[in-house]
């Protein structure tokens, strides 16, 4: 009896740290990835040129993913584990500004209307993927004001989850997989800007790629 | 002994919430972010310049069953106008279908039904034929169009003489 009476601290301590072993095994995170979990292949083309508006005008300059002007949408190839989500965060504004342009007092910078627009193709594709092509009919278009999304990396089939995904250990590489982005929208029309007047139009699109964490 | 059992369990403790910390460290996000600059460029709208290169002409033109036909894409006899613009404007070209031509002493007269086919190269076997009366130009870089005017005449109430008429067209940016 004494001995165990010596024990019971120790066993206090034991439970509380069993207690807090149980608490922690419920944040457990299977993102311990090495090297490069997601890495963005290529960017065609660099950037999102809408090209030439005419002042006053009431057509807006449309490019469209399979449709008007599509050999300008920017694509962008991106690798990254396949049983993982993505996040994709897209930082814009709505509007082109002209920054050449020096306004006097009392006059708004000179702008016009623009849409972002984003899809996403994700059927699986392998790390040798290079076929825009099928890229594009895999393609999934986001509706028009979404500037966050989340989708697999690799789509998954119908049915229950899959298990979660292997731990990276020696020995073991993660299986990977080839996603696309698509960048397009609508720029003006003119008659719908700001003080427009003729000149270059732009702004920056921040777009941010993270493996989701539902932790 | 009590107080070595002590320090021992806190020992262990420690060991568990050191662990603890170590695997939230592992969950930091893995992130990439690029950069894309977007951009347009607003013309003011330059009138358009139109420059006649070559008119449609019939002769030689051998009629089959009483009809004169001018292709916009093969015929050399074809007109031939340039039509400059702003660079990347859209430009919409409307034109009359049919038109009538009189002969020089205005006595009689022919029906001719326009054909148009149109290229932004000076290479009129590879223009695109226009069917309608009504075309959307997208000019690119070089704000340059071609436009090749061919047609039917229909001459089997034809009288001889020598007849003239004009291709009537509205040209504007859109």
């Amino acid at each position: 009896m004494k001995l165990s009476r010596s024990y019971i601290p120790f066993l206090l301590l034991a439970i509380l740290g069993l207690v807090g072993h149980s608490a922690v095994a419920q944040v457990i995170s299977f993102k311990t990835l090495a090297s490069d979990p997601i890495s963005i292949q290529q960017v065609y083309p660099l950037d999102l040129e809408f090209g030439g508006l005419v002042l006053n005008s009431s057509d807006p300059k449309v490019i469209q993913l399979n449709g008007e002007n599509d050999d300008r949408v920017v694509v962008i190839a991106f690798d990254a584990p396949a049983a993982y989500d993505v996040n994709v965060y897209i930082n814009s504004v709505d509007f082109l500004e002209n920054l050449d342009y020096i306004p006097a007092q009392g006059e708004s910078v000179p702008s016009i209307p623009f849409q972002f627009r984003v899809a996403y193709a994700n059927p699986g594709f392998p790390l040798s993927h290079t076929d825009l092509i099928a890229a594009r009919n895999a393609a999934v278009e986001v509706p028009a004001g979404f500037n966050t999304l989340t989708f697999p990396v690799s789509k998954r089939a119908g049915g229950l989850p899959a298990p979660p995904p292997t731990p990276e250990h020696v020995g073991y590489s993660v299986p990977m997989s080839r996603a696309y982005l698509f960048f397009y929208g609508v720029a003006g029309p003119t008659n719908a800007g700001t003080n427009v007047v003729a000149g270059l139009y732009q702004t920056e699109v921040v777009i941010e790629l993270q493996l989701a964490n539902y932790d | 002994m009590k107080i070595f059992q002590s320090v021992v369990s806190f020992l262990i403790l420690s060991f568990i919430l050191s662990g603890w910390t170590e695997v939230r460290a592992q969950s930091i996000p893995y992130k990439e972010e690029i950069t894309l600059s977007v951009s347009a460029r607003i013309v003011a709208s330059s009138p358009i310049d139109i420059i006649t290169l070559q008119n449609m002409t019939v002769q030689g033109v051998n009629p089959q069953n009483n009809l004169i036909y001018i292709s916009p894409i093969s015929s050399p006899n074809a007109g031939l106008l340039q039509i400059n613009a702003e660079p990347y404007s859209n430009v919409r070209i409307k034109y009359v279908m049919e038109e009538t031509l009189l002969d020089v002493d205005g006595n009689s007269s022919l029906t001719v039904e326009y054909e148009l086919s149109i290229n932004t190269l000076r290479d009129q076997g590879s223009s695109t034929p226009v069917f309608v009366g009504e075309v959307d130009l997208l000019f690119d870089e070089s704000g340059t169009y071609f436009l090749w005017l061919g047609g039917k005449i229909d001459i089997e109430n034809a009288e001889s003489g020598s007849f003239t008429g004009q291709f009537t067209f509205e040209i504007e940016y859109i």
